[in-house]
């Protein structure tokens, strides 16, 4: 039985990575043990937690007399894969020189581009090894590449699976013999680009690597299930601004094109409708006054416009208040309050059903 | 003035592609062929100029000012194919199936093509295809793999690369290294992981290049606001505003404000940590919210154009 899934999506500077670390602290608050993988969160938010440094391989969270727990790990795919390749890897001499190779180094910088594939796999690999684990967050990297990356995680099996791969690692193994006919025209192109020295120490390392490989494409076939199970949620998080409401758009077509099932939309950041009732400024106010004024009135107007907007594309919206509090000068307990009561709002929803007359509506199944 | 080459790198979502577009109008309202090159999911850059998104090939969005989105693999068929002339290679090794899976993992295979390709654009595509740009503004992924973009000159030595490929890190190298053919500009915004982001990301965009960014822009920067201390309490407007108001929205005036005084400090750590080594220092475009009531993608745009104008106004 693997943890109910949470998957934060969204532009870059929304939130995700604050409010998927607020949604994990609301879950241990409420009793559940949690689990959150995270992309590099600020400082100010490490120190909120009461954290100095949040681990690729994963730390316990404070949370003060919750009921639940929630750990936490940085998504660095690098590190993971480092990891995996090290835990996999039997021969000491043989890890201590893949860690140095430039090759791997390289292939470790690109993979890390690939943030949301590993970034499943390691969830798998969390929900492994602890069975008791009732919840996962998993924030993503800003944009639309993440669903892509998410829905096809086989586009990153290809490349390992591939036939040219297999041949690769013959010649690096067996020095090319017995490599004929297709393989040996597509090897020698190829060398006429780069070189035969980087297909041989390229080819080198694959083999090096194909345990590590191999676990995590088993992983990444289970990520696949799992995404699509019905526990699963994709939240969608959108700030005050056309540019990340027409990225939520974007997202939400992608993954209704791969068929997952209703997305949540968190629109971020709200201001108190209170502030819409703030006068005009006076003849006399200065001009700091005034580009306050309109600051405010110009937000309200957005945020009022976008809400719109989304409430028109989407099953639910819901709305967080902006306020994360100062991390200075307030005890820990307040600040890990103000934390999960952010988070709070986001967790309820996801225990309700959206309402299928209001799918039926939207888009007509 | 700024060389054919600008890179403009920074965080997700900080606003490269409005600094590209304005960048972009300013120089060609001056009367410069520019080119705005992208390489993302979709083209950002259009849609300010109200056109529909770009694909690889050139799309005019104003006068003197193209957009394109860079593609993987368009640019492989278009180097092997009409700048190296092998068409018959081409079609036998580089786009079989097989090579088709290496080349999008290999590492660093496609930002090389797609310095190769900047390379190309400001150099041989005037004889070769009769183009001729004066600037190329380069939009290129978040700044994590930027870095990485500026590091591929250098594969020739770390991975030991023979054949085309060395040819070709070594011309973009040559390339990146030439203050006189390519240049960086740094964006942030005053919000915290931007500016986190931007303190660590900088000294590495100067180790890679072999010099500092050319400047640091701040988007919706929040200096209009002047000098406004930390506690709300000691801001006099912002006192006389709470007076009249409802207790309610006094309350949310208190956090609007604590939020953009927040911003005005991380701009003034930003001016204490990195303006003073890059040439033109910083540079700060104001947040749109506080300028218009309701600004229009062509005002935000205009607005940085205005705010941009140091950068060629410079000798």
């Amino acid at each position: 039985m693997m943890p109910r899934l949470t998957i934060l999506l969204g532009a870059g500077g929304v939130g995700k990575t604050t409010l998927s670390t607020a949604l994990g602290l609301a879950l241990a608050r409420a009793g559940g043990k949690a689990a959150l993988l995270s992309i590099d969160p600020a400082r100010r938010l490490r120190s909120a937690l009461g954290l100095a440094d949040v681990p690729e391989h994963g730390i316990r969270v404070p949370t003060l007399g919750s009921a639940g727990s929630l750990d936490a790990a940085l998504l660095d795919p690098g590190a993971s894969l480092r990891r995996w390749v090290a835990d996999d890897c039997r021969d000491d001499a043989m890890r201590a020189r893949l860690l140095v190779n430039p090759y791997f180094l390289a292939l470790a910088d690109r993979l890390a581009g690939l943030t949301d594939a590993i970034g499943c796999a390691r969830a798998v690999e969390w929900a492994e090894r602890d069975p008791a684990l009732g919840e996962l967050v998993l924030d993503t990297a800003p944009g639309l590449a993440a669903v892509e990356l998410l829905a096809r995680p086989d586009k990153l099996m290809a490349f390992f699976d591939g036939r040219l791969i297999r041949w690769i690692v013959r010649l690096a193994r067996f020095g090319g013999a017995g490599l004929a006919g297709m393989g040996h025209r597509m090897l020698s192109g190829i060398s006429e680009l780069s070189g035969t020295h980087l297909l041989r120490e390229f080819g080198g390392l694959l083999s090096a690597v194909d345990e590590a490989v191999a676990t995590m494409i088993a992983r990444l076939e289970r990520a696949r299930t799992w995404l699509k199970a019905p526990s699963t949620s994709l939240v969608i998080v959108c700030g005050v601004s056309d540019d990340s409401r027409e990225v939520a758009r974007g997202l939400d077509e992608c993954l209704r094109a791969l068929s997952f099932g209703p997305t949540l939309v968190v629109l971020n950041r709200v201001l108190p409708e209170a502030l819409a009732t703030l006068a005009p400024p006076g003849a006399t106010a200065p001009a700091e006054a005034r580009a306050f004024l309109r600051y405010v009135q110009s937000y309200l107007a957005a945020q009022a416009r976008v809400r719109a907007q989304l409430e028109g594309e989407f099953a639910r919206v819901i709305d967080i208040p902006d306020g994360l509090p100062d991390a200075a000068a307030q005890a820990t307990a307040t600040r890990l309050d103000a934390l999960a009561a952010l988070g709070e709002p986001l967790r309820r929803a996801l225990d309700e059903p959206v309402q299928a007359a209001r799918l039926v509506a939207l888009h007509g199944r | 003035m700024l060389p054919a080459v600008v890179l403009v790198l920074g965080k997700g979502g900080v606003g490269r592609s409005t600094v590209a577009a304005a960048l972009g109008a300013g120089l060609a309202s001056r009367g410069a062929r520019v080119l705005i090159v992208q390489w993302s999911v979709v083209d950002a850059v259009s849609p300010w100029f109200a056109r529909p998104p770009a694909g690889y090939e050139a799309q005019p969005i104003a006068p003197g000012l193209a957009t394109m989105n860079f593609s993987a693999e368009a640019a492989l068929e278009q180097y092997f194919v009409q700048h190296l002339g092998m068409r018959a290679f081409y079609r036998s090794v580089i786009s079989s199936r097989h090579v088709r899976h290496l080349t999008r993992a290999a590492p660093g295979l496609e930002e090389l093509m797609f310095l190769g390709m900047l390379m190309w654009l400001t150099t041989l595509a005037r004889e070769e295809r009769g183009w001729s740009y004066d600037h190329v503004v380069v939009d290129p992924p978040a700044m994590g793999h930027a870095t990485s973009l500026l590091a591929i000159p250098h594969a020739t030595q770390t991975l030991g690369l023979g054949g085309i490929l060395a040819t070709e890190c070594t011309r973009v190298a040559a390339m990146l290294a030439d203050p006189a053919r390519s240049a960086a500009l740094v964006v942030t915004t005053p919000e915290e992981l931007a500016v986190e982001e931007t303190l660590e990301f900088w000294p590495r965009i100067a180790r890679e290049l072999g010099r500092p960014p050319l400047a640091t822009i701040i988007n919706r920067s929040v200096q209009r606001l002047g000098e406004i201390p930390a506690d709300p309490g000691a801001c006099g407007w912002l006192t006389a505003i709470a007076r009249a108001a409802t207790p309610d929205a006094r309350d949310g005036l208190t956090r609007v404000y604590r939020h953009l005084a927040r911003r005005a400090d991380r701009e003034h750590v930003l001016a204490d940590r990195v303006a003073a080594a890059a040439p033109l220092g910083l540079v700060a475009i104001d947040d749109a919210l506080l300028v218009e009531d309701a600004p229009t993608p062509r005002q935000i745009v205009a607005c940085a154009s205005a705010a941009l104008s140091p950068l060629w106004s410079q000798p």
